[in-house]
């Protein structure tokens, strides 16, 4: 299955915005991990965030990382090809979800 | 082919030598002045120090008693005023600390960042000063990590886990090691679990973040915020400080159109209307559209910290921006203003 886990793949301790803004940021992960893998994926895959692991993550990285694909790609298409995993803050799910249809040019 | 220079052009020559010459005497010779000019500002204010500092003479400054912008706000921001009016003007001055009875770190980040940000502004100033002769206030000022940024004899003390407090860091971007080492901090003083202080290290960026993207000018060279952290023992909670010397929050929000209008009128004397600098820092804590970009997707992360807030996980949430002074049953104005904003919170 695909899956990307944010702690092993990218960082477990994740950053600000934007690259400018330092190591780790939200736009670095959406270009170099998240886009990449949603770009390859097929007509009825699905790709699997696995946010467990990491220090936390701050609102302006979700933001950007989730929010920036939902502006190029649009919410219906984000919503129904990502999928989340965190056991240890089950509540960041819907954060990410909310910012995902929320998430405005 | 070899120029022939006529008589023309040498004696256009040797008048361009002889004015050069003339305005150089002029200049630097007093005996050639023909007319008294004026000297600018910052040469009056270089000699000034040099004449001072040549003959040892500082003006005293003396500390209040109660040295913390956090419980004595507006007699320190006054001292400060003092200061900063002082170092201008090209007076070098003795800073004595000798009577300080408490002390607090916000007060050394501040007095830091005011010196990094004359030190970067080419402005020359003298500085000497005495440290506090209480054993408490001595021990946090050595332990502060101030003396790693100002030269004088005493050494620090180590940074590590066994103390109890990360000495004052400085950064310019949302630096995750930081914040990494502020929550590994956390976790082994607090017995936490990684999963307990994730919303610390969320705080910790947005802050970070805010600083690095909204806190100063876009021509401001210094983009520096300020950290400290320490344990309490006694109370078993962290304290937090976070500094930035930038604009503050109240002048960088988006103001509405009225509010716009508002605080023109309020600059005139006498004429009491006006928001309040505290009234800004509510706003942009509840989110009500307030980020500088005027992008929706932007000016999440105070929010966020409010909710944290709100749900009981951060305590005390004291924040100090410009006039304002957001803490819990304060909402007015302090009559001084700080250049920045100051984050105090407890966990």
């Amino acid at each position: 299955m695909n899956q990307i886990m944010v702690a092993k793949e990218f960082s477990s301790i994740p950053g600000g915005r934007y690259k400018t803004d330092g190591d780790y940021s939200g736009e670095e992960f959406r270009e170099n991990c998240l886009l990449p893998k949603f770009k390859n994926l097929k007509e009825n895959e699905k790709l699997l965030i696995i946010l467990d692991g990491a220090y936390g993550y701050p609102t302006s990285f979700l933001e950007e990382a989730f929010g920036g694909l939902t502006r190029i790609f649009g919410a219906e298409i984000v919503l129904k090809k990502l999928d989340f995993k965190s056991d240890e803050e089950p509540s960041l799910i819907d954060e990410i979800k909310g910012y995902i249809k929320n998430a405005k040019s | 082919m070899k120029k022939v220079k006529n008589k023309i052009w040498l004696d256009r020559h040797a008048r361009n030598k002889f004015r050069k010459e003339l305005k150089r005497r002029y200049r630097y010779d007093e005996k050639y002045y023909p007319i008294y000019i004026e000297q600018s500002k910052t040469t009056k204010r270089k000699k000034r120090l040099q004449y001072k500092l040549s003959r040892n003479k500082y003006d005293p400054l003396i500390a209040p008693e109660n040295f913390s912008l956090y419980s004595n706000t507006e007699e320190t921001l006054s001292f400060f005023y003092d200061i900063e009016k002082k170092f201008k003007h090209g007076d070098p001055i003795y800073f004595d600390m000798k009577n300080i009875k408490v002390l607090t770190i916000d007060t050394i980040m501040y007095f830091l960042a005011i010196l990094k940000r004359l030190k970067h502004a080419r402005i020359e100033y003298g500085v000497k000063g005495s440290i506090p002769s209480e054993k408490n206030c001595k021990d946090l000022l050595k332990a502060s990590g101030f003396f790693k940024y100002v030269n004088s004899g005493y050494k620090n003390k180590d940074l590590s886990y066994e103390s109890d407090m990360i000495q004052i860091s400085i950064g310019q971007n949302a630096n995750p090691y930081s914040a990494k080492n502020i929550c590994d901090f956390t976790m082994s003083k607090l017995n936490l679990k990684r999963a307990a202080i994730r919303s610390l290290y969320d705080v910790m960026i947005e802050l970070m973040s805010n600083t690095k993207q909204h806190a100063y000018d876009i021509r401001d060279t210094i983009r520096d915020w300020y950290i400290f952290v320490r344990y309490i023992f006694e109370k078993k909670s962290i304290r937090f400080i976070f500094l930035d010397t930038g604009e503050g929050i109240p002048t960088t929000v988006k103001r509405t159109g009225f509010e716009y209008i508002k605080s023109i009128v309020a600059n005139v004397p006498l004429i009491p209307v006006g928001t309040k600098h505290t009234e800004y820092i509510t706003s942009a804590l509840k989110g009500e559209l307030r980020s500088s970009t005027g992008e929706l997707h932007r000016g999440k992360g105070l929010p966020k910290i409010y909710s944290f807030y709100k749900n009981g996980y951060i305590k005390k949430l004291t924040i100090i921006s410009n006039s304002g002074y957001f803490a819990e049953g304060i909402d007015n104005d302090i009559d001084n203003s700080l250049n920045g904003t100051i984050y105090y919170w407890e966990i």
